[in-house]
């Protein structure tokens, strides 16, 4: 993963955030080092913009509220991907639930009408990958996008997912070749 | 033949076993992900991450630390005149109400509408672990009502001796 804060400089953000007197500044500088990259992370499991917002918001504000319950077991931003992860996938059950379907049918649903979404210029290709990506199981899709599109470690993604390494790439490889197998179809 | 010994002359190097697996899958990973496209796609609205950043801090940090006003008395005098009200209130209703509250006291529609806004996940059997079975109608399961005739009609066809199960026709179902 890109630009992450090192090791000390997380720590003493976490500090700060602890401190009533630092918090609000420690927490603008959280949100300006992360809000891309989880943004990006939520959005390819919610796959339209304004879910993504929602979600992204509630991440923070969790963040935020619970930033005394993080004991620094794992790094910090593994436990704000943590959350990110389970906001998005919660946010989508509560959704689905409503719609009365299941959330794998929303988001093949929501795959399946990005083309008319404004916030999607993808082209053919790209548009058909994103329905193969939708087709996959809810964790083998976590994988693919963390792996592919975000280029982090199998350790990373171990620890944000906790799971073991050995499943994720076996996960990879399984996704990667559903993919392949849905491109060529037709 | 029988003179030459089967003893493996070919070696490997040290360790390849262990690392195989873990080259093999690195090796197809590589291979698999060519051909796919990088780009996704996807766009956000112009000043997007500018925009989200104000939002979250007016909710989080701006929100706890708003301005405290001074003469703070005040404030207690109407929080304490509020508590004093309340607590005649509740007094007053509860003196002769000797009942407590229960789970029955809650509206059949508070209560679906919660099971239906919240994530519970109840599997068939943990249902069925707190819904006895005497209480249930065939009724509740099904959008329009089957009749007798229907269920004997079902049961000629589908079971081979419809003497054995003994059933008494004129019986209530």
């Amino acid at each position: 993963m890109h630009n992450t804060l090192t090791l000390i400089a997380e720590e003493t953000l976490v500090k700060e955030l602890k401190q009533k007197e630092t918090q609000a500044k420690a927490f603008e500088v959280l949100i300006n080092t992360y809000k891309e990259r989880l943004y990006w992370h939520i959005r390819r499991i919610v796959l339209d913009h304004d879910d993504a917002d929602d979600v992204l918001q509630n991440t923070f504000i969790k963040v935020f509220r619970n930033i005394e319950k993080f004991k620094g077991d794992s790094k910090l931003y593994s436990w704000m991907y943590r959350i990110g992860t389970n906001e998005a996938i919660t946010f989508l059950k509560t959704k689905s639930k409503k719609l009365g379907v299941s959330s794998d049918e929303l988001i093949e649903r929501k795959a399946s009408t990005l083309e008319a979404d404004v916030y999607f210029e993808g082209d053919a290709i790209q548009l058909k990958l994103q329905q193969a990506i939708a087709s996959l199981p809810e964790k083998q899709k976590l994988v693919f996008n963390m792996k592919y599109y975000e280029e982090m470690k199998y350790g990373e993604i171990a620890e944000i997912l906790d799971v073991s390494v050995g499943g994720l790439k076996a996960s990879y490889h399984l996704a990667v070749k559903k993919i392949e197998a849905f491109l060529k179809q037709e | 033949m029988k003179n030459i010994s089967k003893k493996n002359s070919f070696k490997t190097p040290p360790g390849y076993f262990e690392g195989l697996s873990d080259q093999i899958l690195s090796k197809l990973q590589e291979e698999d992900a060519e051909g796919l496209p990088e780009m996704e796609g996807f766009a956000v609205p112009d000043d997007y991450f500018d925009k989200v950043e104000k939002d979250i801090l007016t909710k989080t940090v701006q929100k706890e630390g708003r301005v405290i006003k001074l003469r703070p008395y005040k404030s207690y005098f109407y929080a304490a005149a509020a508590i004093a009200v309340l607590f005649v209130l509740v007094i007053g209703i509860e003196w002769n109400n000797t009942q407590a509250l229960s789970f029955d006291d809650l509206a059949a529609a508070d209560i679906t509408s919660y099971i239906e806004s919240e994530d519970l996940e109840l599997s068939s059997s943990e249902i069925a672990e707190v819904v006895p079975l005497a209480s249930l109608e065939l009724d509740d399961f099904m959008d329009s009502s089957v009749d007798n005739e229907q269920i004997m009609d079902y049961l000629e066809e589908t079971i081979d001796d419809l003497d054995e199960l003994n059933i008494d026709l004129d019986e209530e179902f």
